[in-house]
């Protein structure tokens, strides 16, 4: 019973101090789990990180309910993912509604004003990166480009051409608005599938 | 449209909610930035439940909030349309697949396929896809965002600081924030003035 409070206010606290997103948890999670707390190697992390990239569904919370299931089984799983997500719930909800409030607000307009462009920064830098596990077969080498690189990159860069396609399809399909995310998604997965059935990438 | 949601019962807005944002967490695979823009494309786009152009408040609410972006998306939408409980059934449809597929997978239930050619052609299919919904959401907001050189600056620096500097989108957005009000500040003291100076003249 200690042990299932003990992940919730654990898996609490990680949800308070993980500002920018998900990522923010790697260095937390290996900071305390694995070293302070000895939960798990790293080596096990590792592989949690891997498993977490290819299954569906917010990193964070896949790798809150794997440590959680691996310190007290279900109900373990179930405290560690309800801990992460309650103090995001109250914040939201708060800042919600004192935002009407503070709107006019001479500090709230500033920082907006300094928020949506650095947004756009961010979505700008989410695009790099899902072209770079899509349409582009690797990190682009832009440090072999430029003659700074420490040591030659292992795998070969090269542009997929029917990556390209789909991209180009759904950008301008969901541009205009007419066709749901849900259809664009199962679309492209099919293509991508029957793509690799011909042997193209 | 916000009349349609005050249309339909409440049990619908909330079984909407759930089944949306756990199709959203099933299907929308790769972080934070894809799974809002779905959620924009489904809740605001298609059911007209917030705002037009709402989605630059989102944003901004759900990175700075700390929290997973997921969880914070859900949490907003979930509450802008149903209120508390709105939002905690939105939260409950965002973590329910990863929760269930997580734990078959912790107790060897399941294997996943991830070597197999097919599920690796859909995946680079549904990333593709998924960089198009992230590229139409930048064209659409590009011109709101991004209205004077302050703009790109912070831009570039978030951009920049993500992709060569690996620094922590915290701190960024902290920056900005900051240099925000410096800006806003130092504008709005010219404007001021300007306004000052012209009220002279026309006395």
């Amino acid at each position: 019973m200690m042990n299932i409070f003990h992940i919730f206010l654990l898996f609490c606290y990680f949800g308070f101090l993980c500002f920018g997103g998900g990522n923010a948890l790697t260095p937390l999670y290996i900071d305390h789990l694995v070293n302070e707390q000895h939960w798990m190697t790293l080596q096990e992390f590792g592989d949690l990180t891997a498993i977490s990239q290819m299954t569906p569904g917010p990193i964070g919370v896949n790798a809150a309910t794997f440590f959680g299931f691996r310190r007290g089984g279900i109900p373990g799983a179930l405290m560690a993912t309800v801990g992460l997500l309650v103090p995001s719930y109250f914040l939201v909800i708060l800042a919600l509604r004192s935002l009407k409030r503070w709107e006019k607000s001479f500090l709230v307009r500033g920082i907006m004003t300094g928020i949506h462009p650095a947004t756009t920064g961010m979505i700008l830098a989410a695009l790099l990166i899902f072209m770079q596990m899509s349409v582009f077969s690797t990190e682009i080498p832009w440090k072999t480009w430029l003659g700074i690189a420490e040591n030659a990159s292992q795998t070969e860069f090269f542009i997929r051409p029917l990556a390209v396609l789909i991209f180009c399809a759904a950008t301008a399909l969901l541009y205009k608005g007419k066709v749901s995310i849900m259809s664009v998604i199962f679309g492209s997965a099919a293509v991508g599938a029957l793509g690799a059935a011909v042997g193209l990438s | 449209m916000e009349t349609d949601l005050s249309k339909l019962p409440r049990g619908r807005v909330l079984w909407l909610l759930f089944f949306n944002f756990f199709k959203i967490a099933l299907f929308v695979v790769g972080g934070g930035y894809a799974i809002i823009l779905a959620a924009e494309d489904i809740f605001i786009r298609k059911l007209h439940w917030l705002r037009d152009g709402e989605l630059m408040d989102m944003l901004a609410i759900i990175q700075t909030i700390p929290g997973l972006m997921a969880g914070n998306a859900a949490i907003y939408v979930g509450y802008r349309a149903a209120g508390a409980l709105g939002a905690l059934v939105a939260l409950a449809g965002v973590a329910m697949p990863s929760f269930l597929i997580i734990t078959a997978v912790a107790m060897g239930f399941s294997h996943l396929p991830m070597d197999n050619v097919y599920v690796q052609g859909a995946f680079i299919g549904v990333r593709s896809a998924l960089g198009g919904l992230v590229l139409a959401a930048l064209l659409r907001t590009w011109r709101k965002m991004m209205t004077d050189w302050f703009a790109y600056l912070v831009a570039f620096l978030c951009f920049g600081g993500v992709i060569f500097c690996s620094l922590n989108p915290a701190w960024l957005l902290l920056g900005a924030m900051a240099a925000g009000i410096v800006y806003l500040k130092f504008t709005c003291g010219k404007i001021a003035e300007a306004n000052l100076a012209e009220g002279n003249k026309q006395a």
